[in-house]
């Protein structure tokens, strides 16, 4: 299966070295691509100097239209599997597999990784898990799928699901309500245990105070999906 | 029945407003398709200045005490209908902006890489 890393990256030059090194190492066989989000540092020059292979938006875009960047170029190079990395030094690279398996066997066409099943390594804060946890029973309830980690960013997608994103992604904060639009365009979510790392340098794009808001808007765009229950397909 | 000295600063206002809108127009800073329901939203308030007896006639049909009471309904329900219509032009516009942004930015690495291809190819000729 031809497989293309994709890793988003905002301001990361002191994470996208040991990313990408780490990465390449570990699974030497799939190929990766940077999309530099318009960073206002030099991750741009690093990715350059390290001869990466790196998509700079002239424009930024957030982390949805970086990512759905990503799911183009992916799709229109005739990529079997995309993987979601975030650049921040989170994720590991050996489980990428993991996130595979489940797409090579047919059971599932999109594929998250959570740190809540084993709860092995990084758990995040209390706080964040009820959000968490908030997020995955609103969508159970829209989306009849067991979700326990909604904000994992770590995910694999298959074609299908790659055509998809290219066509419509969620833009703001796009990983629990990309969940609900492929569950209601009819394609199966499945979970696979993985381990986190906490992000070695950087800060989370999401800070404590704009989480509440993170957490109405993003309830309500779950149950707008299931009210409206466009199917994109 | 509207008063005499609101119709005349009705009639004054939606002219005044009408004069903007071909001014724009003619300046080229408003595109004729998003302009229709401006220029409709005058020509209504023009008929109710012009007209009092249908403003009249409808506040009574509509059980309204006060005809200026129309006036304004109407001239919310089109403020509306226009503010519906912009959020509706952005998203599109912002789609597209984005769709388009991240075809330059693919376009940019085939171009980047290919200049790369060219010019391994220029140092091993000399």
């Amino acid at each position: 299966m031809k497989t293309i890393v994709i890793i988003p990256a905002y301001n990361e030059s002191e994470n996208i070295v040991n990313t990408v090194t780490a990465l390449t190492t570990s699974c030497p066989d799939v190929d990766y691509i940077i999309i530099n989000d318009c960073s206002t540092d030099n991750t741009a020059a690093i990715c350059e100097e390290h001869g990466f292979h790196y998509i700079n938006l002239p424009i930024n875009l957030g982390i949805g239209g970086g990512m759905q960047t990503g799911y183009r170029y992916a799709y229109d190079n005739g990529y079997d599997v995309a993987i979601q990395f975030d650049g921040d030094g989170q994720h590991n690279a050996e489980y990428i597999k993991d996130l595979i398996a489940p797409i090579k066997a047919g059971e599932a066409e999109l594929v998250i990784g959570s740190r809540f099943i084993d709860k092995k390594g990084f758990q995040t804060s209390f706080m964040r898990r009820v959000g968490i946890n908030l997020l995955g029973a609103t969508l159970k309830l829209c989306g009849h799928v067991k979700i326990t980690d909604a904000t994992s960013g770590f995910r694999a997608a298959s074609r299908e699901v790659m055509e998809f994103f290219s066509k419509h992604y969620a833009q703001d904060y796009p990983e629990p309500e990309s969940i609900i639009a492929v569950r209601v365009s009819g394609f199966r979510v499945k979970e696979v245990p993985v381990v986190m790392n906490e992000r070695t340098a950087g800060v989370s794009s999401i800070s404590t105070w704009k989480s509440v808001y993170y957490m109405i808007k993003v309830t309500l765009a779950i149950l707008i999906y299931r009210l409206v229950g466009k199917k994109w397909r | 029945m509207l008063s005499d000295v609101f119709r005349v600063i009705l009639l004054i206002g939606v002219l005044i407003y009408l004069l903007i809108i071909m001014f724009l127009m003619r300046k080229g800073k408003m595109n004729l398709k998003y302009s229709l329901v401006w220029l409709l939203t005058g020509v209504v308030m023009l008929v109710c200045a012009a007209f009092p007896g249908v403003v009249h006639l409808v506040a009574k049909l509509f059980g309204v005490y006060s005809d200026v009471n129309i006036v304004f309904f109407v001239g919310v329900c089109f403020l509306l209908v226009i503010i519906l219509s912009l959020t509706s032009i952005v998203s599109l516009l912002s789609d597209r902006l984005r769709s388009l942004t991240q075809t330059q930015a693919i376009l940019e690495k085939r171009v980047r890489e290919l200049e790369h291809k060219i010019e391994g190819k220029d140092s091993e000729e000399s």
